[in-house]
Order: structure tokens, then C-alpha cells, then sequence
């Protein structure tokens, strides 16, 4: 019981410090793609240490926490006030099963590196808890009694849903290789064979990357708070601590979503000829292992960070194109190729498992190829267009039939 | 009718007329008599529940339960329909918690995926879409409220009669001494031939050919088992099963079993493998359905459109 609070209590504060230190991150990320400085100034308090901005995530959040916290009149202040709690308790509650790792202390005494051991459908309960995280979202979305809010939450259910299921497909792919649900069984296979799924699943691996990715609302993905579009989506009507509490929240799932992906697919704490494949390591090596895994996740972040400033947005229905005609049937594969690889092939994929990933990636190769060459042709009918009629940008006034946005509805 | 009929008839009364009151039927008057009148009849029912083992199980079940009753008879009984589907979601997780705490973890999480997270998200997302300001009457009024309110709590109370009886203490002596009996058989190497904790329950059944002694074991492989010794051995230390009876051993038919996922698969796609293949084919079925519906909407809007610019200048709607 003591033992599951201190873990707790030491989870919550990695995490939230690891959140602040990341937005820093990725302000100083986002300032070097852009050629600027950056945040550089805050260093120590009170004093004229400037410590390269390290200071900046403490006065950001004195500063957040010190703020009002305004409620405009028009909201339903019930839900108003439960959505952001229940986002931020969905996202923190999800870490409950994940694993960093199992230390063997000496004296028979071994530290399983995860608050809830023994939970025998780890993987399920992440996935139920990331789909309890879309509440906050519609409800707050709802609750603001605003147009913009409520477009972003309609946007943010839409995306979420479409892109539960590619996750899902990603993630039972590794469920049907691994034989297990538990996340420590995922990890000590993949050490175990000494090649990571995403050697031996590529399409999943890419699969699952795209929505992982999507559901954490990263900008290619990021249109439930389009900030050119939709101010700030769903959470126009926040600030103070509630604003705090989306803001972190989105942030965890970005930090949840890589943990997953280097979990399932990027072999955990594994790494060739330094950890070994042992389920339970030493302290020493324990420790080792745990920096090697962290160094992963952070790694991936970055990924998400650069590719935050490298892509555009997606227009709504490219988004719902990519999730139900690209992803879903590349899913399908993923999950066909692997069932048959599983149950025919399955000693020779623990003979040879390099052999066996050069096999997979054949296939997805010829699966890319074959998808290229198959693939129907865009239905260009369907899309918005801005045609000489709508389009008149030498007359005053609106032309005969509205402007050329309304034909984005009238599309579909 | 005995005393815990009447009882739970009682019960049952008091609960309905609160519920009718509760429930949203045009006016406001009288929800706090039946707010009182239903926690009446719920504390009535919940006092005929035995308790499930120490003070710690007992508090963590009241607080599951009370949240998910109370939770469900808020879906109910609130007018606007996203605080009814709210409320409906913490019902769920409420459900949820009462599956983990009986050790039945799939089967909580698939509540909490297929409930909360798919079928309630996109209920809201509908009912958003559909009416956003939640002010349609025929969504703040419950329909057939007396009719309704009767037959849900009828049905509780024929729930409660039930699961009370099943509840009823079956022998727990029996059961803790016969683990006191495993516990002191010991093997060559001085672990038990087979470890109490296995033992999951024991009912003395009496049919007409004498007594019989029905185990539930999990974890432990059956035919290892000497059942003429330990039918000698229990009979010798247990003074309720002197004289001759059977023993029938089997395993325990339930999910609390540390690697019960794959348990669980095994059950489901054996014994109940039609059920599944059916449900699959329903749910195919309905998918195929809601395409064709879009495809059909979909040609005859374009049909429409087609007309429309064949009679004048269309296009821009």
C-alpha cells in the first residue's frame, strides 16, 4: 500500500516536471527550426542568473496559477469546471500500468518499476482510459456554449473515434505476437527474440504511429484547436489552472503516446549488447536500462516536436480519408499478416527473427507497391473547389451566391 | 409471505413511488419526498445484501455500488440529456470498479472501452450535433413514468430476492476447515499435495443417493489429485462429512485467475464460440446497413444536384 503511494506520488511528479520541461523543450525546438532564440531569459529567481531559461516552466506555471480564473456567465459551470479533471485524470491515471522496468534490490526483494503490477489487461486499460480522455474534451467543448469551443470538440470526437480504431488494429497486431496483454510480457519478448516489432511489424509500426499521433492531436492532427481557424478550439473559454489542466493534459498524451510506441514497438528497455534480455536486472543494470528506455521516449518526443514544425495541417476530409481508406485496410493487412506469420511461421520467427523481419518488410513493401498501383482513383468531384464563379476577387461585395467558404459545406 | 418478503415488497414500494416522483414528468413538485422515498427503499434493499468479507471489501463495495446506483438513477431521473449521458458514463465506470474489485478485469475495461468510450462518445457526439442546447421537450420529459418507474424497481426487487438468496452463508465452516486440512497435508517436499488458497468453494449438496461434497479448485492440475485419499482424509478430519458421501472436484468456473484474458478467450471461443459468431454477424450486418443508407443518400443527393444544374445555375449552395 505504501509502497503503490510513493510510486504514485513519484509518477505524478516526473510526469508534471517532465511536462513543464518539455513545453520548454519544444518552445526552444520550435524557436531553432524558426531561426529565433527562443526563451533563453528566466534563470534563477532574484537573481541575474539567466541559466540558459531553465527558469521559464516555474514562472510560466506561478504565472498560470496566479492568474484568474475567469468564468464567463454563458457556460454550464458544472461541466465546465469537470471536463478539464476529467482529462487530466484520464491521462495521469492511464501511467498506473506502464512499466519502466523490474530491479532485482538483492535479498530476494524485487521493485517492479510500475504502479499497478500484475494487471493481466494493461493494454486494454490504456486503451479504455485514453477513450475516457475524449469527455474532456466534448465537454468542454459543450459546456463553453461557444461556436468555436463546440466546433473544436465536434472536430477533436470525430478524429478520436476515427482514429481509435488504426490504434487498436496497431496494437493487436503486437497483442497476437506477444501472446500477452500485459505491457512487462510485451517488452521482455521483444528483448527476448532481440528484434523489436517495429522490425517485425512495419505496416503496424506505421500504422500505429500515424494514430498515436492523431489521438495525442499533434499538428499534423491537430485540428480540434486549429488556432487559425477555431481560436483555440475547445478550450477558448478557459484560463487560470483549468487551461493548465488541458494544456498538461494534451502534453501527457503526447508523452503517453510515445511511452507506447516505444514500448510495443521500439523494444522498451532493450538495446543490443548493453542491457542483456533477462526479464529482472540489477540495480546497476536496472538503472542502465531505465535511462536506455527514457532516452527512447524522449527521442520519439523530439520526433513529435520536429514534426510539429515540419508538416501542415490536414484539411477535414483528408484527415477522416487518411484515418477509414489508408490506415484502417493498411490495419487489416498488418493484422492478417501477422495472424498467418503467427500461427505458421511462429518457430521459424524465433529461429531467425532478423530473417524473419527482412520477410515482413518485403511485404510491406509489396504491400506499398501493390496499394500504389490498385489504388482507385481520387474522386474529385467529392472535393472543395474554388471554381471562376464562386471565386471573384476583383468585385466588391459578396458574390451572387455567398463566398467561396460555404461550398466547404456544401461539398461533402 | 415471510418477514424478509415483506420486507423487500416494501422495499420495492417505497423505491417505485420514489422513482415516479424523481423522475422528470413536466413539474418539479414532490422530487424531494421521492428523493427521500428512494433512498428509503435503496437502504431497505441494502440492508438484506450480506456482507462480502472484512470491513475494507465491505466499505470499497458501498462506495462502488452506492456511486453506481446513484449514478444510474441520475441518468434517469435529470432532464438534460448530456448531464443523463454524463451521468450515465459514471455509472459505467462505477460498473467498471465493481468488475475490477471482484477480480473480473476484462470484463471491467470492456465495459469502460465499449460503453464509455465508444457507444457514450458517440451518443454525444449525436445529440450535440442533433439538438446542442439539450431543450427539445421531448428529451426533457421521461415517457410513461409510473408504468416505468414500477417495472424498474419490480425488477430490482426480484433482483435483490435472488441474489440475497444466493448470498445466503453456505457453510463458510465447511469450506475454512477444509482448507485448515489441505493446509496441514503436506507433500515429500513439504509444501501442501495441494495449496489451500486453490480452494475456491465447497458445498455439501444433499441428493438422494447420500451427500456429496462439491470443490471448486483453480490453478491446480485436477488429475494429480488422489481424490480417494483426500475423500479418506476429509472424512476423517472434517466432523460434518462423517459417513459416507461423494466427491465431486472441478474446476472453478470463474475469472479470478491471474491469467484469465487467455482464460477468457478460451472459454469464449469454445463453449461460446456460436454467440460470438452470431453477435459478429449482427454487428457486420448492421455496418453493412448504415453503408448502404449513406450510399443511397449519398447517390439520390447527387441525383438531385444533377437536376438542379440541368434546369438552371446551381453548384452554390
Amino acid at each position: 500500500m505504501l509502497l503503490a503511494l510513493i510510486k504514485i506520488a513519484v509518477l505524478v511528479f516526473v510526469l508534471m516536471t517532465a511536462t513543464a520541461y518539455l513545453v520548454l523543450l519544444e518552445r526552444w525546438v520550435a524557436a531553432w527550426v524558426q531561426d529565433r532564440v527562443g526563451p533563453n531569459r528566466v534563470g534563477i529567481p532574484l537573481t541575474k542568473v539567466r541559466l540558459w531559461g531553465l527558469g521559464q516552466p516555474l514562472a510560466d506555471g506561478v504565472k498560470m496559477l496566479l492568474k484568474e480564473q475567469y468564468v464567463p456567465s454563458h457556460v454550464d459551470k458544472f461541466l465546465y469546471t469537470l471536463a478539464p479533471i476529467s482529462i487530466m485524470a484520464s491521462a495521469l491515471a492511464l501511467f498506473a500500468v506502464v512499466p519502466f522496468g523490474t530491479i532485482d534490490l538483492g535479498g530476494g526483494y524485487i521493485l517492479d518499476l510500475v504502479v499497478a503490477p500484475g494487471i493481466d489487461v494493461g493494454l486494454i486499460y490504456i486503451f479504455a482510459l485514453s477513450s475516457v480522455g475524449v469527455y474532456g474534451v466534448i465537454l468542454g467543448g459543450w459546456a463553453s456554449n461557444n461556436k468555436y469551443s463546440f466546433l473544436g470538440a465536434l472536430r477533436s470526437s470525430a478524429q478520436l473515434i476515427a482514429y481509435e480504431i488504426p490504434l487498436g488494429l496497431g496494437i493487436l497486431g503486437v497483442i497476437l505476437m506477444s501472446n500477452s496483454l500485459r505491457l512487462e510480457e510485451v517488452v521482455n519478448q521483444q528483448a527476448e527474440l532481440g528484434v523489436w516489432f517495429a522490425f517485425l511489424q512495419p505496416i503496424g509500426f506505421l500504422v500505429f504511429l500515424v494514430a498515436a499521433c492523431a489521438e495525442a492531436g499533434r499538428l499534423p492532427f491537430d485540428l480540434p484547436e486549429a488556432e487559425q481557424e477555431l481560436v483555440c478550439g475547445y478550450h477558448t473559454e478557459y484560463s487560470g489552472m483549468r487551461l493548465v489542466m488541458y494544456a498538461s493534459a494534451e502534453f501527457i498524451h503526447m508523452i503517453t503516446a510515445a511511452v507506447l510506441i516505444v514500448l510495443l514497438f521500439l523494444g522498451g528497455w532493450h538495446f543490443w549488447g548493453i542491457t542483456g534480455s533477462e526479464p529482472v536486472a540489477g540495480l546497476g543494470l536496472g538503472l542502465v536500462r531505465l535511462l536506455i528506455l527514457l532516452g527512447k521516449i524522449f527521442l520519439v518526443i523530439f520526433l513529435f516536436m520536429m514534426v510539429r514544425w515540419s508538416w501542415p495541417r490536414f484539411r477535414f476530409d483528408q484527415l477522416m480519408s487518411l484515418a477509414w481508406k489508408v490506415m484502417l485496410p493498411l490495419g487489416i493487412v498488418n493484422l492478417v499478416v501477422v495472424a498467418v506469420a503467427v500461427e505458421y511461421f511462429n518457430d521459424a520467427i524465433h529461429e531467425r527473427p532478423w530473417l524473419a523481419s527482412a520477410v515482413m518488410w518485403a511485404i510491406a513493401i509489396v504491400v506499398w507497391v501493390v496499394t500504389a498501383i490498385v489504388n482507385p482513383r481520387r474522386d474529385d468531384t467529392n472535393l472543395p473547389r474554388l471554381n471562376d464563379e464562386l471565386y471573384r476577387p476583383d468585385e466588391l461585395g459578396p458574390p451572387s451566391g455567398g463566398y467561396a467558404t460555404a461550398d466547404l459545406t456544401a461539398a461533402r | 409471505m415471510s418477514a424478509s418478503g415483506w420486507w423487500i415488497a416494501g422495499a420495492t414500494l417505497f423505491s417505485a413511488v420514489g422513482m415516479w416522483l424523481l423522475l422528470p414528468r413536466g413539474s418539479a413538485g414532490g422530487r424531494w419526498l421521492g428523493g427521500l422515498l428512494g433512498v428509503i427503499g435503496l437502504a431497505m434493499f441494502a440492508a438484506q445484501l450480506t456482507s462480502v468479507g472484512d470491513w475494507l471489501g465491505d466499505s470499497i463495495f458501498a462506495v462502488l455500488a452506492g456511486v453506481t446506483v446513484g449514478a444510474g438513477v441520475a441518468t434517469v431521473t435529470f432532464r438534460n440529456p448530456v448531464y443523463c449521458a454524463v451521468w450515465f458514463a459514471l455509472c459505467l465506470l462505477g460498473s467498471a470498479g465493481l468488475f475490477f474489485f471482484q477480480g473480473a478485469q476484462f470484463l471491467g475495461v470492456a465495459t469502460v472501452v465499449v460503453y464509455a468510450g465508444a457507444i457514450l462518445v458517440t451518443l454525444l457526439f449525436v445529440l450535440m450535433l442533433a439538438n446542442p442546447q439539450g431543450h427539445a421537450p421531448y428529451d426533457r420529459r421521461s415517457w410513461e413514468a409510473p408504468l416505468s418507474a414500477a417495472a424498474g424497481m419490480v425488477m430490482v426487487g426480484i433482483l435483490t430476492v435472488t441474489v440475497v438468496g444466493a448470498l445466503r452463508p453456505q457453510t463458510p465452516l465447511l469450506r475454512d476447515q477444509i482448507v485448515a486440512v489441505l493446509a496441514e497435508d503436506l507433500a515429500e517436499d513439504g509444501t501442501p499435495r495441494i495449496p489451500p488458497q486453490a480452494l475456491r468453494t465447497a458445498e455439501l449438496v444433499e441428493t438422494p443417493e447420500g451427500s456429496r461434497l462439491q470443490l471448486t479448485l483453480i490453478d491446480v492440475d485436477l488429475d494429480s489429485i488422489d481424490q480417494r485419499r483426500l475423500r479418506g482424509l476429509l472424512a476423517e478430519n472434517v466432523p460434518q462429512l462423517s459417513g459416507n458421501y461423494d466427491l465431486a472436484i472441478e474446476p472453478a468456473g470463474n475469472v479470478l485467475y491471474d491469467r484469465h484474458v487467455s482464460r477468457l478467450g478460451a472459454v469464449l471461443f469454445s463453449q461460446h464460440l456460436i454467440a460470438v459468431e452470431v453477435a459478429s454477424l449482427l454487428l457486420l450486418a448492421a455496418l453493412v446497413g448504415a453503408t448502404a443508407i449513406v450510399v443511397h443518400s449519398r447517390l439520390a443527393t447527387h441525383a438531385s444536384e444533377q437536376a438542379s444544374t440541368a434546369t438552371g445555375r446551381g453548384g452554390n449552395r
